[in-house]
């Protein structure tokens, strides 16, 4: 008996010695930054140029009245940035729940890896903070309240994780951006938000060559690409068509895609890549002549639809080829159709602006609803 | 009649102490040691720690049950002994404080930034004194009741397989930069704890099915350790591998659930029960030696010189690479110790055996 309470003595007093800890954390101290944003920025007089971070602070418990508390520092790295943004509140800013950073279009030309870099070090940073490009300038946005919405870093995570599961935006968190970004034979992509008026709006994706942004894929063309990328599990395509002079309109709903790649070297040495995508789909919605409870007319949209998305895949491929951003890992499947030797003599950037990449797409109706 | 430790016990007992805070950081040194496919450096090191614990066995089959401490004591004198008792604990037990040191250094990075590292480590050391002086058959059920509270851990690799892809591990075997030796030393040093099997072998049962758990316990941490690593080849890719410090813990930060996000931190400190049992078995058997070099000093005082001693010691490591380094030459020494150990024995065991026959 007296053994136990030695030792709880023992531990009590062990236990009071972790409050003269400098860790602690009092909740209603801290200020838990949700999004934080990087520009460029250069002075008029002054042609050095610096960064220009925003973050926005949650208020939870405060009475200001205000939603968030928005902070801004112009300095060299990000890390400073850190320690002028603490200066300027009364809280302890901590980034533990960090959900977007996001990237000016200038700033995103430069390069982004040293901003990767910090975010994925920081031990207290989670790996699904999601990385965005904003057209224009991205502190500019964060510092924007849009009355009707929740609290700017709030809104843009929810429209984001809302686009993300319908595959109208790729995979979005730093790890996925990170890993693309190092690995051999794919580059790395981001979405791309910007203000309209009084609300934001996904503008598209950022195809970035290496860690710079290059170019970018429209909003009408993101499902396509996303399918081009990798498995479809959801989504939604409107396609329009001439059928006999008349515009005819389709919508495959519940979206499912399959993506094949195969490397074949021709007789020369080439590389021929061959991409098969699989769509299948219900058509919730048809504007035209066909009957959609006719096997041949079902037929006929599907061949449409086909052409029609292999004729907008194989612009997309051509457009990233142009612009030598490798976004949808063809390089990946490349080295896998080599030996390691032959695929480090070889420049893929170089080979792949020249490569035979052809694609072929088929559409596969489910059902046309519970309308005959 | 003395309690005998059951083959059930000892299966938990090999992942408990082969596993540990090593895991965080294997799959990066298969990728830096070995290259593309370097995961698949995990069975060969596997077959190596099959063939150490083989050996084991001969001792054991030739011993007939004998402690190591008796075999080598009847033939050899202490005067010589001695100096290569001195060795063996000074190898065993730098490496168990330096792994529970690892761990301590880990979870400050990760949640006590500015935390003195001693402070944390003094908590370790307290939990260690406490569960060492209860003696083996305690720590052996101590370490069944860990394995159940952990157990579940290695399913959490599931998670992963969304974004899991063979593409990445890439067709290419050992190719890049590799250092294949150091790389051996490094992956069997985080599945060291084998070697405990020896030390039990007076605890066990006669002509039970002791090795066949030792054997399984080790193949299960080998799976583990497997699974793990091929899972980090297929989510990270080799080239980000080599630039994650602990993959496992940006595989386990990762993970999200409905209720509770950057459940990393918890996991995290679900690994104290297996670095505890690694460092509480390295000293067990630090004890028996120093036991039989300080015949009649009391367990208890022993322990705590031990803990005290090595405590101390462990605060000159620092830094996690100046750590890194020194479990580097450990390692090595101790993987020689594992083979010339039960060599040296089954050495003694036959002249034995001659000198009864004559």
């Amino acid at each position: 008996m007296c053994g136990v309470l030695r030792f709880a003595c023992l531990f009590m007093a062990l236990l009071l010695l972790c409050g003269c800890s400098a860790d602690k954390r009092q909740l209603e101290n801290l200020g838990f930054t949700n999004s934080i944003s990087y520009d460029l920025y250069t002075e008029e007089d002054n042609e050095e140029r610096k960064l220009l971070v925003t973050t926005s602070v949650p208020n939870i418990g405060t009475k200001t009245g205000k939603q968030r508390e928005v902070l801004t520092a112009v300095t060299q790295s990000s890390k400073q940035a850190w320690v002028k943004l603490s200066r300027q509140t009364g809280r302890i800013l901590v980034n533990g729940q960090l959900r977007n950073a996001l990237f000016g279009m200038e700033l995103a030309a430069e390069g982004l890896m040293p901003h990767i870099d910090t975010l994925v070090r920081d031990p207290s940073i989670g790996q699904r903070v999601n990385i965005i490009i904003v057209d224009g300038k991205a502190s500019e946005l964060l510092k924007k309240d849009f009355p009707d919405e929740p609290p700017t870093g709030q809104y843009i995570y929810d429209l984001l994780e809302k686009e993300e599961k319908h595959n109208s935006i790729p995979d979005i968190a730093i790890y996925s951006f990170a890993r693309d970004l190092m690995d051999e034979g794919i580059d790395p992509v981001a979405p791309i938000i910007k203000m309209n008026k009084d609300h934001l709006m996904i503008d598209g994706i950022a195809l970035f060559g290496d860690d710079r942004y290059r170019t970018k894929v429209s909003f009408k063309d993101a499902l396509i690409f996303a399918g081009l990328r990798g498995d479809l599990n959801q989504g939604e395509l409107n396609v329009d068509f001439k059928d006999a002079n008349e515009i005819e309109s389709v919508t495959l709903s519940s979206v499912i895609g399959r993506r094949m790649v195969k490397v074949k070297r021709v007789q020369n040495g080439e590389i021929k890549v061959l991409l098969g995508l699989h769509f299948k789909g219900s058509v919730l919605e048809y504007i035209g002549s066909r009957e959609l409870n006719d096997t041949k007319d079902i037929a006929f949209l599907e061949g449409q639809l086909s052409d029609y998305l292999q004729d907008e895949a194989m612009k997309l491929i051509r457009h990233m080829q142009t612009n030598q951003v490798d976004s949808l890992g063809i390089g990946q499947h490349v080295r896998n159709s080599m030996r390691y030797k032959e695929w480090n003599s070889l420049d893929w950037k170089e080979a792949y602006a020249g490569a035979d990449i052809e694609c072929s797409v088929k559409v596969t109706i489910i059902n046309t609803g519970k309308f005959q | 009649m003395r309690e005998k430790i059951n083959p059930y016990h000892i299966f938990m007992l090999m992942y408990m102490v082969q596993s540990g805070v090593g895991l965080f950081s294997l799959p990066r040194i298969t990728a830096e040691y070995f290259g593309t496919n370097g995961w698949l450096a995990v069975l060969v090191v596997s077959f190596i720690v099959c063939l150490n614990i083989a050996l084991f066995y001969i001792v054991y089959r030739m011993g007939k049950g004998r402690s190591v401490f008796d075999i080598m004591e009847s033939s050899v004198s202490k005067f010589v002994l001695f100096p290569l008792y001195a060795f063996v604990i000074f190898v065993i037990s730098l490496t168990g404080c330096l792994l529970g040191k690892q761990y301590i250094l880990m979870f400050q990075m990760i949640s006590f930034q500015t935390t003195p590292p001693y402070i944390l480590k003094l908590f370790f050391e307290i939990l260690l004194y406490f569960l060492l002086i209860k003696g083996i058959y305690n720590i052996v059920k101590a370490s069944t009741v860990f394995f159940y509270l952990t157990s579940w851990m290695p399913f959490l690799m599931l998670y992963h397989l969304g974004e899991f892809e063979w593409q990445r591990l890439t067709p290419f075997l050992f190719q890049g930069e590799t250092s294949m030796i150091q790389g051996i030393i490094q992956i069997m040093g985080s599945l060291l704890g084998y070697e405990v099997s020896l030390y039990l072998i007076p605890y066990v049962e006669r002509n039970s099915p002791f090795f066949r758990a030792v054997v399984l316990g080790s193949l299960y941490t080998s799976l583990v350790y497997l699974v793990v690593c091929i899972v980090s080849f297929g989510f990270f890719g080799f080239t980000m591998l080599l630039h994650l410090n602990f993959p496992l813990f940006d595989l386990f930060a990762f993970i999200e659930l409905p209720f509770v996000e950057r459940f990393e931190n918890l996991l995290f400190i679900f690994f104290i029960f297996k670095v505890l049992i690694t460092t509480i078995i390295s000293f067990w058997i630090v004890q028996l030696y120093l036991g039989r070099i300080f015949t009649k000093a009391h367990p208890k005082l022993l322990i705590f010189m031990i803990v005290l001693a090595t405590y101390i010691v462990s605060n000159f490591a620092d830094t996690l690479t100046k750590l890194s380094r020194w479990l580097h030459y450990l390692f090595a020494m101790h993987i020689s110790l594992n083979f010339l150990i039960p060599i040296v024995l089954i050495i003694l065991l036959n002249i034995q055996k001659r000198q009864e026959v004559t």
